[in-house]
């Protein structure tokens, strides 16, 4: 006869020896507890029963699209480099393993859904069914999920919308459903780094690039993966955060045209924060968004990478193929031509170690962007380290550090100006402002309207002609005056030794640059197969590998000449690779 | 875990989202699957307790197929069967619902995942003696929902 408390404790180990998880001792113990007690006998049979019945629960597979949205994001965070603590061949080995993880995971996640679907049709085992309808479909579930979920709060509503679309998009995969949703409000910016996301991971499946217009997910047939994201900001502030997402290489680019008559540009610096922290390490927020954002309030936005040079390409690349507003965008690169500098040995304008003697002098020998008008746009704002390591923001000498990057920002605060003078920006302020003075020789909004073209001369030339958009040339000093106290100098690209120049540089002395920079094509082209490699290659051999360019992504608001969407859009469909 | 196809499917997106993310963290002490196990599990309770605070319909029940509308080829018998089974895992994901997320985790991870104790544990991050109770509770608390039985969910 066992005690109350031999009981309870038979009782307790009943599961624990139905799941063969006790000892051999304790096993034969309650064996012969079972013998002897009636009660203890069916306890177990409905143990077993419990437990045979949870077991009979369908199980289901994770959609395939898991696989190729997990990738896509190890391989974003690959290209990114955002992950600095992690082996990149680790990366990739487990992100296989994780891959393969998806269906056990997603059992367990969906265990018990499939009793609330449609009776089942008893023509497999629950082990093999295949993912349910839903699921087949789902690719843009998350998105649509995150919309039913803003609909409760009245701040989005979805409709259903016909095919009749796709008309827009020229050639589209057949689309058997598509949500759209119009925001009511502000959309976080959470959600737009979550809908990048979600486009991101679609484009792995070879998804189309949305693009601007309304905002709303396109469920296609399960064979072509292909999820389409437009979003529609509800103001021009709006419209600037999601195009700084953009530059993260992240979303696809809203062709929306920003209304000249507004420049509201609200990009807090909580917003910054939350976006950097959304975006990871990856992001290096130069002082323009500080400037740009909370003081002057600009419709332009910038953002700085420090990225390799075998990256580069690749990402101009990306850059290239996702945003379809050219002309809202502009790429400005530092590198540093000085390949024989050792890593360290970086001039820091008002480095007190330099003045010092700590640290060898070295030669004002330019880097430079490039700007759309050939120019290259040297300047010594070494505020990155040769190594990537980006200057300790406590340091003394951070505000003369600093200085030649303000003035770089500021620039970025005339975005409608630069824009019509495409390639000024970074160009020392007097130079500058004569360009400005040039290109406008009416309102300036009319002078943005329409971009401007801009020559330099050749080799020596040191006049730049900049066309205005009546056409008349006007001449201005093509480097004029940088300021006494000045670390920057206005570079005539071809001017320049090549060996000085180097691979970008080199790229963008080609004839017409202005109008083919950030022709999609061009860009290909200039890219060598946006393959690292292949800018690599272009990398002198001495250069450190460690060395990171600078590479500054600008973008500007539309201008005021419209494009219809099917013009911004590329002649060979959205989000296909010409390569 | 969470009853809804929807958030399981963000769920699973978010368990490897942060496996990646955290991958750095792993340090093979564990087995590789138990580590994201334990990633979704935590997400999934979290997710729940969220969840609770918030009213949510899911569109799939309301656009949830009436009972018989296929399956019209088969015998009577089949789709009896078929109904009491469905039936049954209705009755099991309802009661798995009611039981508290401990419990329901343990038992999930036991009967459907089909892991070991020692498993589990390292998934819940509890002992094992704690697992076992949790699991054999979590059975007697579902036999006597599946039976009719008032229960007591929040008795120990």
């Amino acid at each position: 006869m066992l005690t109350n408390r031999e009981r309870e404790q038979l009782e307790a180990d009943l599961s624990a020896y139905l799941d063969g998880e006790l000892d051999e001792r304790r096993t034969a113990e309650i064996e012969l507890a079972l013998e002897s007690s009636e009660q203890a006998r069916q306890t177990l049979e409905t143990l077993r029963l419990v437990s045979d019945r949870l077991g009979t629960l369908p199980r289901h597979r994770a959609p395939d699209q898991l696989t190729s949205a997990m990738a896509s994001h190890a391989e974003r965070r690959l290209l990114l480099g955002d992950d600095t603590t992690v082996r990149r061949s680790r990366i990739i080995r487990l992100v296989s393993q994780i891959s393969a993880a998806a269906a056990v995971i997603a059992a367990c996640a969906f265990v018990g859904w499939q009793v609330l679907q449609g009776p089942d049709t008893g023509q497999q085992p629950p082990m093999e069914r295949s993912a349910p309808r839903a699921l087949k479909n789902a690719p843009a579930k998350p998105m649509a999920i995150a919309l039913a979920k803003d609909k409760k709060k009245g701040e989005m509503h979805e409709s259903r919308r016909g095919r009749g679309e796709d008309a827009y998009y020229g050639g589209q995969p057949e689309v058997v459903d598509e949500i759209e949703a119009h925001s009511q409000e502000r959309i976080p910016q959470s959600r737009v780094v979550e809908l990048a996301e979600l486009t991101d991971a679609a484009r792995a499946g070879e998804a189309s690039v949305a693009r601007g217009g309304a905002a709303f997910a396109r469920e296609s047939v399960p064979e072509t993966r292909e999820v389409h994201i437009w979003i529609t900001p509800r103001d021009e502030a709006e419209y600037v955060r999601m195009a700084a997402v953009l530059a993260s290489w992240s979303a696809p680019a809203p062709g929306r045209r920003l209304d000249e008559e507004k420049s509201e540009f609200a990009f807090t610096p909580a917003d910054q924060r939350e976006l950097e922290g959304k975006l990871g390490a990856p992001l290096r927020r130069s002082k323009a968004m500080d400037t740009l954002g909370s003081k002057k309030r600009s419709p332009s936005v910038a953002h700085v990478y420090q990225i390799s040079a075998a990256e580069l390409p690749t990402r101009i690349h990306q850059l290239s193929r996702n945003i379809d507003a050219p002309n809202q965008i502009r790429v400005q690169m530092n590198f540093d031509p000085t390949a024989e500098m050792p890593a360290g040995d970086m001039d820091i304008p008002g480095d007190q170690s330099t003045a010092a003697g700590t640290r060898p002098a070295r030669p004002a020998a330019p880097s430079g962007y490039v700007g759309p008008d050939r120019k290259v746009v040297a300047n010594k704002s070494h505020w990155l380290f040769p190594g990537g390591r980006q200057r300790a923001k406590g340091d003394e000498d951070s505000a003369a550090a600093e200085q030649p990057r303000k003035r770089v920002t500021r620039a970025g605060d005339r975005g409608r100006n630069d824009q019509a003078g495409v390639g000024v920006r970074g160009q020392p302020s007097a130079a500058r402002d004569a360009d400005d003075a040039v290109v406008a020789p009416g309102p300036r909004r009319e002078a943005a309207s329409a971009p401007v073209r801009s020559s330099v001369r050749p080799a020596g030339g040191a006049k730049s002609h900049t066309e205005a958009p009546d056409g008349k040339p006007s001449t201005v000093p093509a480097a004029q005056a940088p300021a006494p106290d000045s670390t920057e100098e206005t570079l005539d690209i071809e001017g320049q030794p090549k060996e000085r120049l180097r691979g970008f540089v080199r790229t963008t002395t080609a004839p017409a640059t202005t109008d083919r920079l950030f022709d999609r094509l061009f860009l290909l082209r200039r890219s060598g197969g946006a393959r690292g490699a292949t800018a690599a290659a272009t990398m002198p051999a001495t250069q450190p590998a460690a060395d990171r360019l600078t590479f500054r992504v600008t973008i500007l608001p539309p201008s005021a000449a419209p494009t219809t969407p099917a013009a911004s859009q590329p002649a060979d469909g959205p989000g296909t690779d010409t390569e | 875990m969470c009853h809804n196809e929807a958030d399981a499917l963000d769920l699973t997106q978010s368990t490897f989202l942060k496996a990646l993310e955290g991958i750095g963290k792993f340090q093979g002490r564990s087995k590789f699957y138990t580590w994201v196990f334990r990633i979704a599990v935590n997400l999934a309770i979290s997710h729940r307790r969220t969840a609770a605070r918030q009213t949510q319909i899911s569109l799939d029940t309301v656009h949830k197929e009436s009972p018989g509308s296929n399956g019209s080829a088969a015998g009577n018998d089949d789709v009896s069967r078929r109904a009491e089974q469905r039936e049954l895992h209705e009755r099991l994901e309802a009661a798995l619902q009611q039981l508290d997320d401990e419990f329901r985790a343990a038992v999930v991870l036991k009967d459907i995942e089909d892991l070991d104790y020692a498993s589990i544990a390292e998934i819940l991050d509890v002992p094992v003696g704690t697992v076992k109770s949790r699991i054999h509770r979590a059975r007697l608390l579902l036999r006597q929902m599946l039976s009719g039985e008032r229960v007591n969910v929040d008795q120990p």
